[in-house]
């Protein structure tokens, strides 16, 4: 689940970066900020999961 | 396959959610100081600004896009030595790009030059050039041309949702597309 919700940031990230190269106005860079720090949050927390699952 | 496409759909989902809740804000924004064309600050006295120019200029701080939104301005004025005052919000990259909406004509004016007026102004932002801050360029317009004087007492600018015709949405579309841009 964590691994598939980290999938789902990042990608959601990659669409609201591209969105800002089109016009910066469109999403604040807090936004963006707080975007990449949820994505790496659970990308750490989906790793530590599969880490203590396998040994 | 399946977990890949719900991952693209749940992705748009939230990108389409991050960008639709800050079209339903509303509430008052920062007004930037007035200054003339060439960036000076208007001089003031006892809390009035004195403007003494055709032209005066101000930066108006949003917070959210200029898609389906309203400006509502409210100035308090003393208008003095002018006949007809207008304001409006720059269009596109062209620096004097303004609709100007007027708010003040001496011609119908039932008070006198030397009171203060209170008027409050209604601009549809939708097709309007937002900078990369967010922010918008406010100018106000006088006549005569030559030496006008009058008073700024205080200016509110608030922003409301609102529904744009179809002419500013295409607008607001093109002007996405069409940026200048670095690559």
């Amino acid at each position: 689940m964590m691994k598939w919700l980290s999938w789902t940031l990042l990608l959601t990230t990659v669409i609201v970066a591209m969105a800002r190269w089109f016009h910066p106005a469109l999403f604040t860079t807090l936004e963006l900020h707080a975007l990449m720090g949820l994505t790496i949050l659970t990308a750490l927390i989906s790793l530590m999961y599969h880490t203590n699952q396998h040994g | 396959m399946s977990k890949a496409i719900t991952s693209v759909a749940v992705a748009l989902v939230i990108f389409v959610a991050l960008f639709v809740w800050p079209l339903f804000r509303s509430g008052e924004r920062r007004l930037g100081a007035l200054e003339t064309i060439h960036g000076i600050p208007y001089a003031s006295d006892a809390g009035r600004i004195i403007v003494t120019e055709k032209l005066a200029h101000a930066d108006i701080f949003l917070r959210e896009p200029v898609l389906m939104k309203n400006l509502t301005l409210t100035v308090h004025y003393i208008p003095r030595r002018v006949s007809r005052l207008s304001v409006g919000v720059r269009e596109n990259s062209f620096w004097l790009s303004y609709a100007p909406t007027v708010f003040y004509d001496r011609s119908s004016d039932k008070k006198s030059p030397e009171d203060v007026h209170e008027t409050t102004i209604t601009i549809p932002l939708t097709d309007k050039l937002q900078e990369v801050d967010r922010s918008l360029d406010l100018m106000f317009f006088a006549e005569p041309g030559d030496s006008p004087t009058w008073d700024i007492i205080d200016v509110q600018a608030r922003v409301e949702p609102a529904i744009p015709t179809y002419a500013q949405l295409r607008n607001y579309i093109k002007s996405i597309i069409y940026r200048e841009r670095a690559l």
